[in-house]
């Protein structure tokens, strides 16, 4: 008997035959033993742990963010509507932490993807001690963002770091990179770009390692370059893996905290200030439930919209593939 | 119900009547065993009608009360004598250390839910008005009064400044843990040769003196370092500095002074000293850099908090552990302030207050601080910082106690919503530090906007 009727002659036809169930049905046995022979007993543990971790807390965040929760105040809760998304939207502050999350985002993932599609290229090789190389390359990517945010923040400093040495070796003066408005946000971003090639560096090989090799053969019998080759031929055949790869770095970018908090602190002034960050000051440090809330509810929408719309790229290439 | 079964029951009552009989009946053990004193708060937080004849410190006996402190040295030092307090009272204490940003998240969130998880917690003095103001805090004028064991009992002894810091619309929130006080550190060999011999006692002999260094520093020595960064640790010493020109943050209306020339003062010499005679990227550093800039040599003179004297003296943390002197801070008008205090708070939802109580009294007691002299310097007791121990103990030991005197929290805007104000003034002065003197007109008139549209919302104004 096969698993559909099985289920389907002790589970769907019963309830479906209007019959009352007997006696023995309504035991805690009889009810284990229903509940194995339904379809969805199978997916009900992951269904709950979704609800638990992701449905109830998501809805949690959208009910605080109607609200205005001050912890501050002696008083309750009372329920503000919209209010709270509106006073963002009217908030300069809002918006000019939304630009530069955009901007961190983008050239974080473009610089990733560059960098990591290169060593990827220069990987795919036969080199001498390659799997050593790929173990030391993924590296950064495993370390705590907590640490790597410090590490990065001592390599900076402009008195002790070792970035300013090499640079004063060189006969300049030195920068106070995470002290000067216009190159803290940009020397962020180059942390997060070291810490997260690596990421971009396995998939990418992985892909690469993946494609057929009679393609790159014709196109050599053919008499193309390399970097006709590699224009023509490997990035198409590459869209999937680089979707991927632009997929899970919008959203890994867009939600960097920690590296930012424990490198600048959003600062100088908020130079550096992201929508997480703001987000996260609302909440503890203004204490300002509703707002942050709304917030972090406003960062939700807009991350899933950009994944949606990679998402149906990479569903489109695999159709034309 | 059957007779074999009605029979026990029988039994039992009788007993349960002469037990009972005999209780009612009996006299205390002995004289010394008394009873608690009167108007003692109860679980109930009724006033109390018989309590058991036993001492006030075993009252509480077979209690378990949970703690949250932050990690550091004081917490440590009092938590390895906590078996005394254990022993004495026999109420069993389970603590849980976190790291301060971590602590004061996990301390809201508890205090918010009311869930009760902590009957006490470390509470920072300017979180004092928020959470007293939200309900959060067990008050504790009464418990002082009417539950004091005399060994403990520091309240006469508390540095009152420490002890005002505690206190929100006139009532006791807590009793304080930890107190600091700010006061000048700086290198004797370069006042010596740069600075005429004398540590600066003005904020402009500080700004002349710190320009004659980095001026002959060419550029790898500084004369001055402070707080430049975004955080929120960064509010305390710019606002410190607007108290030494003469206006608080706030008026006593509640309207932010960041526009007064009082204020614009006080800001453009900080930031010149920062931003003029700083070390490079003064806007990137807060109180972990600026002190790592004076032990590594890199900057002359530091205004910071006195607890971190014994970094500044320890050959294993200093570059110039035996040329680094004490003084008392600047002063314009007053004298600048870098006021902090913790305190030891009850949660509003414990169900062990009154042995709360009885270890909040015990670990902030005078005889509980003197135990620890060897290892911390930021006592809130008059006796210990009077002591010549102390003196001897503690670098700058003198100095410290002279800051203490002149010690006012009232820098401070202790409002629910400092949390809010710092987020905005600290951002301004980063910024301010960064970009140099001439901003800062524009970035105080900001930063008095936002802070005004902050405090209009929350309905200060009305």
């Amino acid at each position: 008997m096969s698993i559909e009727q099985h289920t389907s002659k002790r589970g769907t036809t019963a309830l479906h035959s209007g019959q009352t169930p007997g006696r023995s049905d309504l035991t805690v046995r009889g009810l284990i033993d229903r509940l194995a022979n339904w379809d969805m007993g199978f997916v009900l543990p992951a269904v709950l742990v979704m609800v638990m971790l992701v449905i109830f807390p998501t809805l949690y965040a959208l009910a605080i963010s109607l609200l205005r929760w001050h912890l501050t105040e002696a008083t309750p809760p009372t329920f503000a509507g919209l209010g709270n998304y509106l006073f963002l939207f009217t908030e300069t502050r809002f918006w000019e932490a939304l630009g530069r999350t955009l901007i961190f985002t983008s050239v974080s993932t473009l610089a990733t993807l560059g960098l990591g599609m290169l060593l990827a290229v220069l990987l795919n090789r036969a080199l001498p001690g390659k799997n050593l190389l790929r173990t030391l390359l993924i590296v950064p990517m495993v370390v705590t963002p907590v640490v790597v945010g410090l590490t990065w923040r001592f390599m900076y400093n402009p008195e002790l770091g070792m970035i300013n040495y090499f640079i004063s070796t060189l006969g300049f003066s030195k920068v106070a990179f995470l002290g000067q408005i216009n190159t803290s946000l940009a020397s962020v971003i180059v942390t997060d770009v070291w810490q997260y090639t690596p990421f971009a560096l396995l998939i990418l090989l992985a892909g690469l390692e993946s494609l057929p090799h009679e393609p790159f053969e014709a196109a050599q019998i053919d008499g193309a370059s390399a970097f006709r080759i590699f224009w023509q031929v490997t990035l198409p055949m590459l869209r999937g893996p680089l979707l991927v790869t632009v997929l899970f770095r919008v959203m890994f970018s867009f939600n960097t905290f920690d590296t930012i908090y424990v490198m600048t602190g959003g600062g100088p002034g908020r130079s550096s200030e992201t929508l997480i960050m703001y987000a996260y000051r609302l909440g503890f440090e203004q204490w300002h439930m509703g707002e942050s809330a709304a917030a972090a509810l406003f960062m939700l929408v807009l991350v899933t919209f950009l994944t949606r719309i990679i998402l149906r790229i990479l569903r489109g290439s695999e159709r034309a593939a | 119900m059957t007779s074999s079964t009605r029979k026990p029951i029988h039994v039992l009552s009788t007993l349960l009547l002469v037990v009972t009989f005999l209780a009612a009946c009996a006299t205390p053990a002995s004289p010394e065993a008394t009873t608690a004193p009167p108007g003692a708060p109860t679980q109930q937080g009724s006033a109390p009608t018989s309590q058991p004849a036993v001492p006030l410190t075993k009252m509480y006996a077979g209690e378990t009360i949970r703690i949250l402190m932050y990690e550091q040295v004081p917490t440590y030092s009092t938590l390895d004598r906590l078996q005394e307090f254990e022993d004495a009272t026999g109420i069993k204490v389970e603590s849980e250390l976190l790291a301060e940003a971590e602590m004061i998240k996990k301390e809201t969130l508890d205090f918010s839910s009311h869930t009760g998880t902590y009957d006490v917690t470390n509470v920072h003095f300017w979180y004092v008005p928020q959470f007293a103001n939200a309900g959060y805090l067990e008050p504790l004028d009464q418990y002082a009064s009417s539950m004091s064991v005399p060994e403990w009992d520091s309240m006469d002894d508390f540095v009152p400044s420490y002890l005002d810091s505690q206190k929100y619309e006139g009532t006791l929130y807590g009793l304080p843990f930890q107190g600091i006080v700010q006061i000048l550190y700086y290198r004797t060999d370069l006042i010596q040769q740069y600075c005429n011999g004398q540590p600066p006692a003005t904020m402009d002999e500080l700004t002349a003196c710190a320009k004659a260094i980095t001026d002959a520093g060419g550029g790898e020595m500084f004369g001055y370092t402070d707080r430049g960064s975004a955080d929120a640790a960064t509010f305390m010493s710019p606002a410190g500095w607007i108290y030494a020109w003469g206006v608080n943050f706030l008026d006593d209306q509640y309207r932010p002074q960041l526009t007064t020339p009082e204020a614009i003062a006080a800001m453009t010499n900080y930031v010149t000293l920062l931003h003029d005679f700083g070390p490079i990227g003064q806007a990137g550093m807060g109180w972990a850099e600026a002190e790592q800039a004076i032990l590594n040599g890199v900057a002359a003179m530091h205004v910071d908090t006195h607890d971190l004297g014994p970094d500044m003296v320890s050959p294993e943390r200093s570059r110039f552990p035996t040329e680094i002197g004490f003084a008392m801070p600047p002063k314009q008008v007053r004298y600048s302030q870098d006021f902090f205090a913790s305190g030891l708070s009850i949660n509003a939802d414990s169900k062990h207050k009154e042995a709360a109580w009885l270890f909040i009294q015990w670990a902030t007691a005078a005889s509980t601080q003197k135990e620890q002299l060897a290892e911390r310097s930021d006592f809130t007791v008059s006796s210990i910082l009077n002591s010549d121990d102390y003196q001897t103990a503690v670098p700058g030991g003198s100095v410290i106690l002279e800051a203490a005197k002149v010690a006012d929290p009232a820098y401070f805007p202790a409002i629910p919503e400092f949390g809010a104000l710092s987020d905005v003034f600290s951002a301004a002065v980063s910024r301010m530090v960064a970009e140099g003197p001439d901003s800062v007109a524009a970035q105080m008139a900001s930063a008095n906007e936002e802070i005004t549209k902050i405090l209009e919302d929350a309905g200060y104004y009305k």
